[in-house]
Parts: structure tokens; sequence; C-alpha cells
């Protein structure tokens, strides 16, 4: 497995998905961070029919307020992540590069466990990145609305900089356990982007608006929910337990059918 | 139809030196059995049976050509060898480990299936990285099979840039990158320039000639017919023949044509030919003596030229047209010529 992992790495070093990826990734990262900022008000706004609660300047002032922009970034990320995770897959099949790796590791198991952390191990340093623009960002963005930051720069702060990467880590890889999963078992970029972007974008929004549930179940939501640490909809917990669920799901029947199936393409 | 034959015994009745046969490889799984082995071996996909009860046998150490028309399973066939494709039925081992283990036996297997499959935006020498780095192999062999199959000098060129013909190169090399002591090509000369396909020639007998098993499917059976040493013949899943090239190509087909000048000496010259034995048929301006069972061409050619010589008929040719490889692949698939 350490050998396909490394072997991923070669792939994912490549300039386009570095000056790609990188750059839609600081995009992503600046943009939810200077809407966390700029959109703060003193008393904020609670999540309601579909829209995400605002920031209080008061909140943004907190231990927490330094990555609460990376934090909301999370949810753009995982769909960033997700596109990742699914085109690494799909590019195998339709590039027929899959037949080359498997004659060489014909482990099937330990060529998709290494793919995949690999693909976990990329996504956890690009987040290292995001957090440390967005951490650059919020500081201008904090003078210009007046909100103290002393409050960042403390060990209450420094902890929930570790913790809000943590959960924005988990958050974009579930994302891109879903796409990796939906990669594996659709093999088309195409078909796979479609029905994965179809979700996560426009029905899970739909749904949300007519079903008040929605928060507790549908995975997007919940992927967003434990990058934010939780919301007023669901607890943080309820949101990782169910996710780590739908992940475990996700990655046994990707895995079963990757092992099983004829290799064609 | 599967003969028992020795590598040497192939050799010979392919016409190739028994100088050229050189040891089996050193190591590995089991090197006493073929290099290749199937029983019954079956593959359905829904109601079609792609490949249906195949036995193969490829002895160590030949260049074994695998001849079927487009369609017939060729590549199910080499798929199910390198383990892609899961068999429905039969059974069979590739240097000596079964077809259900394939991680046995790949590492000294070197392939090349279909089209060569790479990555587009990372160069030659990064893609053969790729793959030196899961097989856990000396990434300092990628300069040294560059160099073999002609690509020193552009390996750090995207791969998306590179012709047809280098891609197919690269395929090669990226086969090569083990030291395999079985290969396993699918069409390896496709794409390739004529000059291109003589150094393919060349690298398979020198492959071969370093002790490495050749199995190798191809459509262009002049090539086949020069380097393979073994032929599989199959067609809609179906064993037609599998032996030595010298044994198929045994089967007759050889014909002498005859010239006489003036034209009109030909009738009386057939009228003896045919007094001793020879019939001929006329075609054309030329008579063709059908050599069909002849042991030895020579010996009729030279009674050929001494019934003429002996009625003062002047002979203006007298050659022996060999049957092809061609011929003798035509004259086994059902239906004729190749689809």
């Amino acid at each position: 497995m350490i050998r396909s992992f490394r072997s991923e790495l070669l792939k994912l070093r490549r300039p386009s998905i570095i000056a790609g990826g990188g750059a839609v990734l600081a995009g992503f990262t600046v943009l939810a961070t200077v809407l966390t900022f700029t959109t703060a008000t003193a008393t904020g706004q609670a999540a309601q029919n579909g829209r995400y609660a605002t920031s209080t300047f008061a909140g943004l002032a907190s231990a927490n307020g330094l990555t609460r922009g990376f934090a909301n970034a999370a949810g753009l990320l995982g769909i960033l992540v997700f596109v990742l995770f699914l085109t690494s897959m799909t590019s195998e099949y339709n590039h027929g590069t899959l037949r080359m790796l498997l004659t060489r590791q014909p482990r099937r198991a330990r060529l998709l466990g290494g793919k995949f952390l690999a693909l976990v191990a990329v996504t956890a340093a690009a987040m290292v990145a995001a957090l440390l623009l967005s951490a650059a960002a919020a500081i201008p963005l904090a003078h210009s609305q007046g909100i103290a930051t002393t409050g960042w720069f403390t060990t209450a702060g420094l902890g929930h900089l570790a913790s809000n990467y943590a959960n924005a880590v988990l958050a974009v890889v579930f994302f891109g356990t879903a796409g990796f999963a939906l990669g594996v078992l659709l093999r088309s970029t195409t078909l796979a982007l479609g029905v994965g972007l179809a979700w996560l974008l426009p029905l899970e929004n739909i749904i949300q608006n007519s079903w008040a549930g929605s928060g507790h179940w549908l995975p997007g939501l919940l992927f967003g929910a434990v990058g934010r640490g939780g919301t007023n909809i669901v607890s943080y917990q309820a949101a990782l337990a169910l996710t780590l669920a739908y992940a475990a799901i996700a990655l046994t029947v990707a895995s079963t059918s990757f092992l099983r199936r004829d290799v064609t393409a | 139809m599967t003969p028992t034959t020795s590598v040497a015994q192939a050799r010979e009745s392919a016409g190739r030196p028994q100088g050229a046969v050189t040891a089996l490889p050193p190591s590995g799984g089991a090197m006493d059995g073929p290099a290749i082995k199937t029983h019954g071996l079956t593959k359905r996909y829904g109601a079609r049976t792609v490949v249906d009860g195949l036995d193969i046998e490829v002895p160590h150490g030949v260049i074994a050509g695998f001849v079927g028309p487009n369609g017939a399973g060729k590549t199910t066939t080499l798929r199910m060898l390198l383990g892609l494709v899961r068999p429905a039925a039969g059974e069979g081992r590739v240097l000596g480990f079964p077809l259900t283990a394939p991680a046995g036996y790949l590492g000294q297997v070197g392939a090349l299936i279909e089209s060569p499959a790479f990555y587009p935006g990372l160069s030659g020498e990064r893609n053969l990285a790729v793959q030196t780095t899961l097989a856990g192999i000396d990434p300092a062999r990628i300069p040294v099979v560059l160099t073999r199959v002609g690509l020193d000098g552009r390996g750090t060129d995207r791969y998306k840039t590179y012709s047809l013909g280098m891609k197919q190169r690269l395929g090669i090399a990226a086969a090569l990158l083990g030291e395999p002591s079985l290969l396993i090509l699918d069409e390896p000369a496709n794409g390739l320039d004529p000059a291109g396909i003589h150094e393919m020639r060349d690298l398979l007998r020198s492959l071969n000639a370093d002790g490495c098993t050749v199995f190798v499917s191809s459509h262009q059976l002049g090539e086949v017919q020069q380097v393979c040493d073994w032929l599989v013949v199959i067609d809609q899943g179906r064993m037609l023949f599998q032996g030595p090239t010298g044994q198929l190509m045994a089967g007759g087909g050889d014909v002498l044509v005859v010239g006489c000048q003036p034209e009109a000496d030909l009738p009386r010259l057939a009228a003896l030919l045919a007094r001793r034995g020879l019939p001929a048929a006329r075609i054309g301006d030329r008579l063709s003596v059908d050599l069909a069972g002849v042991a030895d061409s020579s010996q009729t050619v030279a009674e050929v030229s001494r019934i003429a010589s002996a009625e003062n008929l002047t002979l203006i040719e007298l050659t022996v047209t060999k049957a092809t490889l061609e011929d003798r692949y035509l004259n086994l698939i059902p239906g004729g010529p190749l689809s």
C-alpha cells in the first residue's frame, strides 16, 4: 500500500493539478473568509431556509474568530476535493491506466487503499495552505471591520485553530470519499460528476428548503456541519457519527465493486 | 491440436538456428512447466461467450504469436492471463502460478495490452516512474528501457506530445521495466513505421535471446511468420491451431511456377511434366506445379529443368512460391479472409 501511496503522489504532483487546484483552493478560501467578515453584523443572523448563519462581531473577535472564515470555506473546498477524488478514479478508467496499475499491483485493495490515502494526505496538506491563507486574509479584514484580534493569538485561539483545521479536513475528506466512491462505481467522469454535483448542489438545497429534518440526514449538509463544528440544526457529534457511517458504507461498496469487477477499460 | 514440442524443436521447425536457443529463466515460479498453460479457459459476457474453452500451452523460451480475427477473443484472453478479467470457467497457470493468484507472477511479466495507457500530462519518464514506484522496480531501469526502445532524449517530454509510434515505444519500454521473463504484448507494432516495425522485430528477438518468453498478438502475419517460432490461432474464442510455426507452414500450398519461351511451348512442357508425374496447371503465361506432399522442392526444380533441357525448351522462370502464413491462416479461419 505504501508503494501505491507513493505512486499516486507522483501523479498528484503534476503542475496542472498544483496550479489549477491551488488557484481554486485559494479563490474559495479567500472568498469564504471575505464573506464571513463582510457579512458580519452586531447581532448576526441564524441559519434559515437554506441560508447560512452570519457571524457576529463579538463571535469574530473571540478566540475562534481567526479560523471562522476557514471553517465556512470547508463546504466550498469540499466540492473541490469531491471533484479531485472523483476524477482521480474516473481518469484511470478513461485513460485506460487502471489496467497498467493493476498489472503492477494486482492486489487491488492495496492499490485502492494507497490511492485513497495519498489523496487524503494531499488534501490535508492543501488544507494547511488554505488555513494559512484564510488566516492571512482574516487579519486585515478584521482590522478593516474594527474587530479586535487579541483573542485570536491565545492558547484558546490556537486550540480552536487546531480543531477547526481538523474538522475542515474531516469535512472535505468526507466530500472526497463520496467522490471517490462515485468514481469507482460509475467510472465515467461526466456521469459521476453530473450525478454527484447535481446531488450536492441543487438537489440537497431544494430538499433542505422543503424538509426541516434534511440537515440531520443529507450527506452534503452533514459534511458541511462537521466542517463548521456543528450547526444549530445538528450537533457536531451527531453529524460526525452519521458522516462516518456514510463514508464507511461508500468505501465498502466502492471497494467491493473494485475488487470484483473485470477491468475492460 | 496441442502437440508437445520442445523449444529447440519449435525453433528448428520454424527454420531458426538451434544456436538461438538460450537458457530458460533461472528463477521465479515453477519453470519446469510451460510459461503459459490454460485448460478450458472461458469468458462470457452475458449470453455471449467470448473465450470458449481455450487450452493454450506456450513453452518457455519461445516467441509465440497469438493470431485470430478481430473479435476472436485474443485481448480478453490476454486480460485473463494478466488478472484483469476473471474467467467464467477453466483454469490456467502463468510461470507456474495459478491465474487466481496474479500477484505471484505479474512481477515477472511485462505487458502491453491494447493501446499504451499513460497519463497525458506527465512526461514519459514520470509515467515510467509511476510504474517503478508502484512495482518496487529500481528507477535506474527507466533510462535503460528508454534507450532500448529509442526514446532516449525524449523522456522528459510530456506524453501527450508523443506521436503514435513514440507512445507505442513507451508502452514497450514500460513492459520491459521489470526485466520480465515473460512478455505479453497486444499488437505491439501498431502505429510504428516500417523502420520501427523492423526495430520491434529485432527487439523481440534480442529479448528472447536473453531468455524472455514472448507471447505477442498481432494481425501483421508477415511479422508473425518472421519472428514467431510458436503459434496459437483462435477464432470465435476457440482454438484452431497451436504448435510450432513450422508445423503449420508444412501443411502444403507451395507451388512451382514455370515459364518458357516461346509461350507456345507451354502445352508441350505441361504434357512432358504430366508424363513424369508432375501435373501442371496453366495460369496465364505460366505453368503452376503443385508441390503438396513434396519434401524437397529443389529436387522438383532440378527435374523440371532437366526435362526442359532434354527437349530443348527454353525456361525463363523456375520459381518456388512458398505459401505464406497468411495463406495458412486463411485456410484455418472459417469463412476466409481476415475480418
